[in-house]
């Protein structure tokens, strides 16, 4: 039985809205919900805590129908963005208030949540005198000294400065493994779903578009927004005919698995896996262009053509390969999109069943 | 350069004579500061020690004082009652014609005074939908207390309502949420973590309802002119005896009233005058 499960769930705040959005959260697991900001992704977040109400569907904790029931009867842990911690309360008072609200006077269990995420020393102080790091450990302490059944996380990390943040990822990556809490956690960055994430969803526009784990989505995105928000590149809608042919602006194609889709499709691919070849070879997918610009950087460069046809082509390639082949503007080269990475991605987003 | 060519010379002027901008703020502030303060200053300097024994001897005006002082207090406390869950209901809560709500309690702003008391008596005087009900219980707006505290919550209500909304508004719904999350009722969650954060602002607006309702004069006269609060005391001695003999009263008022005024004030903000 998940630890979480979400059936069918519509949301209207404002004019936004979220959509048939289904998932299941498993004991012990993290699943991170990734998306732009505006596809909804805090909205499910407080769906699901219970801050609000929902037009359809249904939240189940623990298979407790919690739809109906208030925040404080849904035994779910919230980490927000900025924290919320209580800024009239010392440290250690923040950590007690959960126990306390639900009667309990058990002050040494409060003592170690605190020694538990290492912030015994700071049990006195107020939350405006810490850093983004130690507010953040008040927050999961406050939240997990209650033992809920999931922890929800909303970009808990976002609130940080960049070096801090990549510290703190691994460093909560680590500590959510550890604690075998089952995990939902919302963020728009990419690094730190893949970080974090046993599964990834990925929501777009109040749609959960796809989920499964962050290998299997990088590698099969099922639709070309998906695609483009993973960092692939878009080649543009083609006419695809299985199982292997796609047609691409006069350009015949051949891809290696057309995934069941027949007609108009997004050809996507990685720049990563674009060869450049140094002359003309005798092989699918293989085109003739000129380098219009490059951008030198570690460690990839990223090469810009078009091919003759006039389609855009983007290479990434090693910074030393790059200066000793001589690229730049002007250049003529040969490049290979080998078959088997280029993905066939819907246009139309399929509606995903976590 | 893309700049205007109309916005140049302004711009250049402005930016060549900082001094003069600074100079005119402090002269027109200065001007709307004297306005406030010379007539005060004034009144006090037409009191003798003597004229000040003999009001704050007078038995009349001491107990209009007092019960300015009283129905002022009395009236915070009520509208500190009514407010508060008014203005949480304004900060938090999304409704249909919210927008009018929140018109209708600035409406006694704009309200003379003594139409607002005239519109009272209709409601709680003897033949009033609530006055003939409280009539019944023996309790009487018409030349009462009741009638005095009535006004003055009137007037000062938007006060109240408006201060404790801001001090509401300002505090994080997060940190409500948070507290719900952790398995506070609303009540738990309003009574630990919204209102200790909010607290200064609604003091603040229940110092500023007292202050308003001591102020008060128009509504209050026409709901009760019996027993008189200090304002109709010292409208009554200037009718009566005249400019000299009012302004002992009325310096021994403002005296009592700035008095008070200033130790909530700075019970509410907890520092002394303004010193930031």
């Amino acid at each position: 039985m998940p630890v979480l499960e979400v059936r069918d769930l519509c949301v209207r705040v404002g004019t936004f809205e979220l959509h048939d959005v289904s998932l299941e959260l498993e004991e012990g697991e993290v699943l991170v919900l990734l998306g732009p900001s505006g596809a909804g992704k805090t909205v499910l977040l407080d769906t699901v805590a219970g801050f609000h109400r929902p037009r359809a569907g249904r939240v189940h904790v623990s298979g407790t129908d919690v739809t109906l029931l208030p925040p404080e009867q849904r035994r779910l842990g919230v980490v927000f963005q900025e924290y919320a911690l209580f800024p009239h309360m010392s440290v250690l008072e923040n950590v007690s208030f959960g126990p306390r609200a639900r009667g309990s006077r058990d002050a040494s269990r409060n003592r170690k949540a605190l020694e538990r995420l290492g912030i015994a020393h700071l049990a006195d102080r107020r939350p405006g005198s810490l850093s983004g790091g130690e507010r953040q450990r008040v927050a999961l302490a406050r939240a997990l000294v209650t033992e809920p059944r999931a922890l929800l996380l909303d970009e808990p990390l976002s609130a940080l400065d960049a070096p801090t943040r990549d510290e703190l990822r691994e460093e909560l990556a680590a500590f959510l493994e550890d604690s075998g809490t089952a995990t939902l956690y919302v963020t728009h960055d990419r690094a730190e779903a893949f970080v974090l994430a046993d599964r990834v969803g990925l929501l777009f526009d109040g749609r959960l578009r796809q989920v499964g784990e962050v290998a299997e989505v990088l590698q099969e995105p099922r639709d070309v927004e998906v695609a483009a928000f993973l960092g692939m590149e878009v080649m543009g809608i083609a006419n695809v005919v299985p199982p292997h042919r796609a047609e691409l602006g006069g350009l015949e194609l051949v891809v290696e698995d057309a995934r069941g889709i027949t007609g108009p499709a997004a050809l996507c691919y990685r720049a990563e896996d674009v060869v450049i070849l140094g002359e003309g070879r005798e092989a699918p997918n293989v085109f003739g262009g000129r380098v219009e610009r490059v951008i030198h950087s570690i460690p990839l460069s990223r090469v810009e053509a078009r091919t003759r046809e006039g389609l855009a082509i983007f290479a990434s390639a090693f910074a030393r390969d790059v200066l000793e082949r001589d690229l730049r503007a002007g250049v003529e080269v040969v490049f290979h999109v080998p078959p088997a990475s280029l993905r066939v991605a819907r246009l139309t987003p399929e509606v995903a069943d976590g | 350069m893309t700049e205007p060519a109309i916005e140049a010379p302004l711009a250049r002027w402005g930016r060549r004579r900082p001094q003069v901008f600074s100079a005119l703020a402090w002269t027109l502030g200065g001007l709307m500061l004297a306005f406030i303060a010379l007539p005060l200053l004034r009144l006090f300097a037409s009191a003798s020690p003597s004229s000040l024994e003999g009001a704050a001897s007078s038995r009349s005006v001491l107990g209009a004082v007092r019960l300015s002082l009283q129905d002022a207090g009395i009236t915070a406390l009520l509208a500190a009652l009514g407010g508060v869950p008014l203005a949480l209901l304004l900060a938090r809560r999304r409704f249909r014609g919210k927008g009018l709500v929140q018109a209708v309690v600035d409406l006694p702003l704009a309200v003379p005074h003594t139409v607002a008391g005239i519109a009272l008596l209709f409601v709680f005087g003897r033949n009033g939908w609530i006055g003939s009900l409280a009539e019944g219980a023996g309790v009487s707006f018409f030349g009462t207390q009741w009638g005095i505290v009535a006004g003055m919550l009137f007037v000062s209500a938007p006060f109240m309502v408006n201060s404790a909304r801001v001090a509401i508004e300002s505090v994080d719904p997060r940190m409500e949420q948070a507290a719900r999350s952790l398995g506070a009722s609303p009540w738990h969650a309003f009574r630990r973590i919204t209102l200790p954060l909010s607290a200064r602002g609604i003091l603040t607006g229940m110092v500023l309802t007292y202050a308003r309702s001591i102020s008060e004069f128009g509504a209050v006269v026409i709901l009760a002119y019996f027993p008189m609060t200090a304002p109709v005391k010292v409208y009554d001695l200037y009718l009566q005896q005249g400019l000299a003999q009012s302004a002992a009263a009325a310096v021994l008022l403002l005296v009592v009233t700035l008095s008070t005024f200033l130790v909530f004030r700075t019970l509410a903000s907890g520092r002394l005058l303004a010193a930031r």
